[in-house]
C-alpha cells in the first residue's frame, strides 16, 4: 500500500514541475491596439479572443476567458463591430456573443437553436439598428440591437456564409457547402424593408465571402470545387442584374475605400497571394503585394492605417497563428503570435 | 500482471530443464493447447519470447469494461480513450500508432481495413483467458502479420481450447453505474480428441454518466446524454485433434458474431449538448486453424472470412437531406501459413500471409479493394551463450478503385534481427536486443475518405531498436521480475490529417516524421507469507520522448505529438486470504498535448485513476465455482479527459456473480 502511495508520489513530483505558466489577464484600457478572435479547431472548444498593444507590441491571450470566467466556445467563426458592442458567432457552440466594446465583458449570449438542432451561425452584417447572423440550417436571422433578441428569420438557400449590405438590401451568399458533391450556387437579394427574398443570381458553385461597393456592386467569391473549378471574384450589379465572373483568384475579400483587397491561397501549389481590385475603374491595380516567403497559409487581409497591410497566417490550422504587418511596399515589417486560426479583427485607434 | 519466462513454468511444474528437448506429448495432454508448440530448448531457462501476460485471474481482477481498458494495465501501451463507455479506444505502443499493433485473437489475425485500427471497445473480455503483448520473436507459431508489425496482442478465449471435462461452463451478470448490465454464458463441452464451444453475451448501458466541465473559474456538474449502448455477441467454436507418437495435428473452427448499438455523444461542446448520431457496427467472422507438431517439422496454417458493417446515422446534419446516412461493408478474406523446421542448433522459419480488403458503401468511396501479401524467411542459431536471429520480410500492397487511377504496388523488404542471451551466460538474468522495421498501408478512410482522402499516399514506416533485459529470482516464499527496455523508433512517412484549404477541407498527407527515444521498466513480486495470505504486486513505468522532426522550420520541430503522454504508469496490488482477496490498480497518464504544438492552449493536465475491488470465492465440490465481485472504479471521483472534452466517468460502482462449472 506505501508503496503505491510513494508511486503516486512520485509520478505527480514527475509532472508537475511540466506545467508552464500561465499568462496573466489584461489590465489596461482596450486602445491602440487590435482585438484578434482566434477560430480555433473543431471539437477543441478553444475559440478566443487576443489583444494586440500597439504601444508596447505586446499580445495578451486567453482574453474573454480571462474577463468572464468562461470559455468563448467552439469555432468563433466571425466578429462584428456595431456601436458599442462587438459581435462573435460561435459557430459549433452555435451561440452569439454580444460584448462590451470598451471591457470586452460578456453582455449576452444568444443561443441559436432552433427545435433542439444548433443552427451553426456563420456570418454578421449591420443595419439600421439590426445585426443579420447567416446560420447553417439555411437562414438569416435579425438582432435587434437594443433588446438583443432575435427578431426575424428569413428562409434562405443552403449553408449561408457571407452576408453584406448593398442600399437597401441585403445580400446571401448559399453555399451548400455541407454537400459536398451538390453545392448550392446562388446569392440571395433580401430587401430591408419588408425583409424578405426579392432576387436571386447564379454565381457558381459554393459561394463564400461577399461585400458590396459604393458602385451597386457586390463581389462575392465562388469557391468551386477546390479543384478544376478555381475559387474566383463574381460581380453581380444590383442595378442591371448582371453577374460577371472577372477570372480573378480569391478566397478572401476585405474592402477599404474603393479598393478591394483580394486575398487567395493556393492549396496545390502552397502559394499565399494579396492582390488590388479598384472598384471605381474595375481594374486590377497590384496583381502580387507580398512575396510568398513571408506567409504560410493566407487566412485573411486587413488593411491598416493609411498604408499597412495585416495579412492573417493560419499557418497550417493547428499552429497558432501570426498577425503579419506589410508596408505599401509589401515589405514584412512585423509579425505577432496569436491564437489558434486567428480570422477577425478590430482596430482600437 | 507476468512477464513470463520459461523459468515460470518451470517452476510451477517442477520440470528439471535438462530433460525437455521438445516433448509435444506432454504439452498436449495439458488443457490449454495453445502452448502445444512451444519449443523449450535444452539448457536454458530463458525463452527468447519478449512478451507481457494478463492471465485469466489478473483479466478477472480488473473486471474491464472492454479490451481497451485492460490493456492500459500493460507497460508501454497507451489507450487513447475517447470516452467512457462506447468511445472509441485505440492503441499506441512506444509512440507508434495503432495501426503498427496486430491484433490476433485465438490465432487469427484481425484488421479493420476501413479505419485501419481496430476499435478495442468493440471487444469484450468476458471470454478472455490470456492477454498477451508480444514484442520480438514468438516460440509459438504466430501469423506473420502479427511477426511484422511494431507489436501484437494475442488473445486466448475460453471458446477455442481443448477441455478434459465433458462440460464447462463460465457465466456472469454484471451491474453497474450508468445503467451496466451484463449477462455472459459459455458452454464447452470437451472429449478427448475434440471439442464444442458455444459463448453468448448481452451488454447494455445507459451511459449517462456525470462528468464535471470547466468553464473558466466556474466547473458545472454535468450529465453526459445520447451515450447508450446495448450489443449482443455469440460465437461457436470446434476442434479436434489426432496423431501418434511425437506427430499431432489440431484443427479448430470458429463462428463469432457481435452487433453493438450505440449512440455518439461526441466531445464535449461548450453550450451545445444537441448530439443525436448513432452507430450500429456488426461484425461476423469464420474461421479455421489447422497445427502440426512434430519432432522437427511444425505448422501452422489458417483462413479467415470477415465481414464489417458500419451505419452512421446523423438525424441534425445540416446538408439538403437534413441528415447524414451512410452505410460501409468490408469484407475480408485472410489466409496464412508458418512453417518451421529445427536442425540441431538451427531453427528456420518460413511463413506467408495474404489478405484481401474489399470496402463497399453508400458514399461516393468508388469500391476499393486491396491486396495484402506478407512473407518472413527467418534463421535462428543458438550457440552457448547466445541465440542470434535474423529474418527478411517481404511486404506487398496492391490498391485498387475502379473510379481512380491508382499508384504502383508498394513492396519493401524488411530485415530483422535480436540477440539474446542464454543463462549459461548469466543464471536468472537476460539481455537483448532487437531491431524491427515495417510498413503499414494506408487505411481504405485516409485513402478514399471523400474531400478528405489521398489516393497517393504511400505507407507509413517505422522502425524500433530495442535493448532490454529480464531479471528473476525467487527467495524462498518471494518471487521477483523485472523487466526494462530503452528504445529508439522512428516513423517515416506518417499519415496525419491536417486542414488545408479552410477548416472545412482536410486533407491527409505523408509528412510526418517522428523520432521516439524511451523506456519502460516494469516490475512483478509476489508473496505467500503462509498458507493463508498471499500479496502480489506489480508496477509498470513507461517514458517516451516522441518528437516530431518533420520539419526543422516548423513551430512544432521537436516538440512532443499530440496525444503521446511521455510519462505512463500502472501498478495493481492484490491481496489474497483464503477465498477473500483485495485489488487495488492505480493508472497514471502524464501531461499531454492536444495538439503537435507544445503550448499552453494545447496542455491537458496528468491524471491518476484508482479502482478498488474485493472478491470472494466458493467453491462447491470443487468443481462449481461460484464467485462475487464488487468495486468502485476511478475512486478519487479524479475528473478527467485522455482525448480533450471526451470526459471520462467519475466515481462508479460495479457487482459482478459468476459461476463456473469445471
Amino acid at each position: 500500500m506505501n508503496s503505491i502511495k510513494y508511486f503516486a508520489i512520485a509520478l505527480l513530483l514527475f509532472s508537475s514541475c511540466k506545467k508552464e505558466e500561465v499568462t496573466p489577464a489584461f489590465e489596461g484600457e482596450f486602445k491602440n491596439g487590435i482585438l484578434i478572435l482566434n477560430e480555433g479547431l473543431f471539437n477543441l472548444n478553444n475559440s478566443t479572443l487576443s489583444w494586440l498593444d500597439l504601444s508596447t507590441n505586446e499580445v495578451t491571450n486567453d482574453l474573454f476567458l480571462s474577463i468572464n470566467n468562461r470559455q468563448l466556445g467552439d469555432t468563433g467563426n466571425d466578429m462584428l463591430l456595431y456601436g458599442n458592442k462587438i459581435y462573435i458567432v460561435i459557430s459549433v457552440s452555435s451561440t452569439v456573443e454580444v460584448i462590451d466594446r470598451n471591457t470586452l465583458v460578456s453582455i449576452k449570449q444568444i443561443p441559436f437553436n432552433h427545435n433542439n438542432q444548433s443552427q451553426q451561425p456563420r456570418n454578421l452584417a449591420s443595419h439600421n439598428g439590426k445585426v443579420f447572423v447567416s446560420s447553417y440550417d439555411g437562414y438569416v436571422s435579425a438582432i435587434d440591437t437594443s433588446s438583443l433578441t432575435v427578431t426575424n428569420r428569413i428562409k434562405v438557400g443552403r449553408n449561408p456564409e457571407g452576408i453584406c449590405i448593398s442600399n437597401n438590401s441585403l445580400f446571401v451568399a448559399n453555399s451548400g457547402g455541407l454537400d459536398y458533391n451538390n453545392p448550392d450556387s446562388t446569392v440571395f437579394e433580401i430587401d430591408l424593408t419588408s425583409l424578405s427574398v426579392v432576387d436571386t443570381f447564379i454565381v457558381g458553385p459554393n459561394p463564400g465571402a461577399i461585400i458590396a461597393d459604393e458602385y451597386s456592386n457586390v463581389y462575392v467569391v465562388k469557391r468551386g470545387n477546390y479543384g478544376s473549378d478555381p475559387s474566383e471574384l463574381i460581380r453581380l450589379n444590383t442595378h442591371d442584374k448582371v453577374v460577371t465572373n472577372l477570372g480573378h483568384v480569391a478566397t478572401t475579400l476585405t474592402k477599404k475605400g474603393n479598393l478591394l483587397y483580394l486575398g487567395h491561397y493556393d492549396f496545390n501549389a502552397n502559394a499565399s497571394n494579396v492582390s488590388i481590385f479598384d472598384c471605381s475603374s474595375q481594374t486590377l491595380i497590384d496583381h502580387s503585394l507580398i512575396s510568398n516567403q513571408d506567409i504560410t497559409t493566407l487566412y485573411g487581409i486587413v488593411p491598416f492605417k493609411t498604408e499597412q497591410l495585416i495579412c492573417i497566417d493560419a499557418m497550417n490550422f493547428t499552429n497558432s497563428g501570426y498577425l503579419r504587418f506589410f508596408n505599401s511596399t509589401g515589405q514584412l515589417t512585423n509579425s505577432f503570435n496569436v491564437g489558434l486560426n486567428p480570422n477577425s479583427i478590430i482596430h482600437y485607434e | 500482471m507476468l512477464i513470463k519466462g520459461i523459468s515460470n513454468g518451470l517452476k510451477r511444474t517442477g520440470f528439471t530443464c535438462g530433460l525437455l528437448l521438445f516433448i509435444p506429448f506432454f504439452t498436449i495432454c495439458q488443457q490449454d493447447t495453445t502452448t502445444f508448440e512451444e519449443v523449450i530448448i535444452k539448457g536454458n531457462h530463458f525463452k527468447t519470447d519478449q512478451h507481457t501476460t494478463l492471465s485469466k485471474s489478473e483479466i478477472n481482477n480488473l473486471a474491464p469494461h472492454d479490451l481497451g481498458t485492460l490493456l492500459q494495465y500493460i507497460t508501454g501501451v497507451t489507450i487513447k480513450n475517447y470516452g467512457g463507455i462506447g468511445g472509441m479506444k485505440t492503441l499506441s505502443h512506444r509512440g507508434l500508432g495503432g495501426e503498427h499493433t496486430q491484433l490476433v485473437i485465438d490465432g487469427i489475425p484481425v484488421n479493420d481495413p476501413q479505419n485501419g485500427q481496430t476499435n478495442l471497445a468493440n471487444i469484450q473480455p468476458n471470454n478472455l483467458e490470456e492477454v498477451k503483448v508480444s514484442h520480438q520473436s514468438e516460440s509459438n507459431l504466430v501469423p506473420i502479420s502479427a511477426l511484422i508489425k511494431g507489436s501484437a496482442i494475442h488473445l486466448k478465449t475460453f471458446d477455442q481450447q481443448f477441455s478434459p471435462h465433458l462440460l464447462s461452463i463460465r457465466s456472469s451478470i454484471t451491474l453497474g453505474s450508468f445503467g451496466q448490465k451484463e449477462a455472459f454464458v459459455a458452454l464447452k463441452n470437451g472429449r478427448k480428441r475434440s471439442f464444442v464451444s458455444f459463448t453468448g453475451g448481452l451488454r447494455s448501458y445507459d451511459g449517462n454518466y456525470p462528468y464535471q466541465l470547466n468553464y473558466g473559474t466556474e466547473t458545472k456538474e454535468l450529465f453526459r446524454r445520447n451515450n447508450a449502448l446495448n450489443d449482443y455477441h455469440l460465437s461457436i467454436g470446434g476442434g479436434v485433434k489426432w496423431g501418434e507418437n511425437t506427430t499431432h495435428h489440431i484443427l479448430k473452427f470458429s463462428g463469432k458474431t457481435f452487433a453493438i448499438d450505440q449512440e455518439l455523444p461526441g466531445a464535449v461542446i461548450y453550450y451545445n449538448d444537441m448530439a443525436q448520431s448513432t452507430l450500429k457496427t456488426q461484425n461476423s467472422n469464420v474461421g479455421i486453424n489447422y497445427g502440426l507438431i512434430s519432432k522437427a517439422f511444425s505448422l501452422k496454417a489458417f483462413g479467415q472470412y470477415a465481414n464489417r458493417f458500419l451505419h452512421y446515422h446523423d438525424p441534425t446534419y445540416l446538408n439538403a437531406d437534413g441528415f447524414i446516412d451512410n452505410q460501409y461493408t468490408t469484407n475480408s478474406f485472410i489466409g496464412g501459413f508458418h512453417l518451421r523446421y529445427i536442425l540441431n542448433s538451427f531453427t528456420f522459419n518460413l511463413g506467408n500471409d495474404l489478405r484481401y480488403d474489399m470496402l463497399k458503401s453508400s458514399r461516393d468511396l468508388g469500391s476499393p479493394d486491396r491486396f495484402s501479401n506478407t512473407s518472413m524467411l527467418k534463421a535462428k542459431y543458438q550457440m552457448k551463450y547466445l541465440y542470434v536471429e535474423a529474418s527478411a520480410f517481404s511486404q506487398v500492397f496492391l490498391d485498387e478503385n475502379n473510379i481512380q487511377n491508382h499508384r504502383k504496388t508498394y513492396h519493401k523488404v524488411h530485415p530483422q534481427f535480436a540477440v539474446f542471451t542464454s543463462d549459461q551466460l548469466f543464471s536468472n538474468l537476460q539481455f537483448f536486443a532487437w531491431y524491427k522495421p515495417s510498413s503499414r498501408a494506408p487505411s481504405f478512410n485516409e485513402l478514399y475518405y471523400s474531400q478528405v482522402g489521398n489516393k497517393a499516399l504511400r505507407p507509413e514506416e517505422s522502425s524500433q531498436i530495442d535493448l532490454g533485459f529480464k531479471y528473476f529470482k525467487t527467495f524462498n516464499k518471494f518471487d521477483f521480475q523485472i523487466n526494462g527496455n530503452l528504445f529508439k523508433n522512428t516513423v517515416k512517412d506518417k499519415i496525419l490529417a491536417l486542414p488545408t484549404q479552410n477548416l472545412f477541407v482536410w486533407s491527409i498527407q505523408n509528412i510526418g516524421k517522428v523520432d521516439i527515444l524511451g523506456g519502460d521498466i516494469h516490475l512483478n513480486t509476489s508473496y505467500d507469507i503462509n498458507t493463508d495470505w498471499k500479496v502480489q504486486l506489480q508496477l509498470g513505468v513507461s517514458y517516451q520522448k516522441a518528437l516530431d522532426i518533420s520539419d526543422a522550420n516548423s513551430p512544432t520541430y521537436k516538440h512532443q505529438i499530440a496525444y503521446t503522454p511521455a510519462l505512463t504508469g500502472n501498478t495493481t496490488l492484490n491481496a489474497q486470504y483464503k477465498n477473500t482477496g483485495l485489488q487495488i490498480t492505480g493508472l497514471f497518464v502524464g501531461s499531454r498535448y492536444s495538439l503537435n504544438e507544445n503550448i499552453l492552449n494545447n496542455y491537458l493536465d496528468p491524471y491518476i485513476s484508482y479502482d478498488v475491488s474485493a472478491n470472494y470465492t466458493m467453491r462447491i465440490k470443487t468443481k462449481h465455482t461460484l464467485k462475487v465481485h464488487a468495486g468502485i472504479k476511478n475512486v478519487s471521483n479524479a475528473a478527467y479527459s485522455f482525448i480533450r472534452y471526451y470526459v471520462m466517468p467519475g466515481r462508479n460502482y460495479f457487482i459482478k456473480l459468476s459461476y463456473e462449472f469445471n
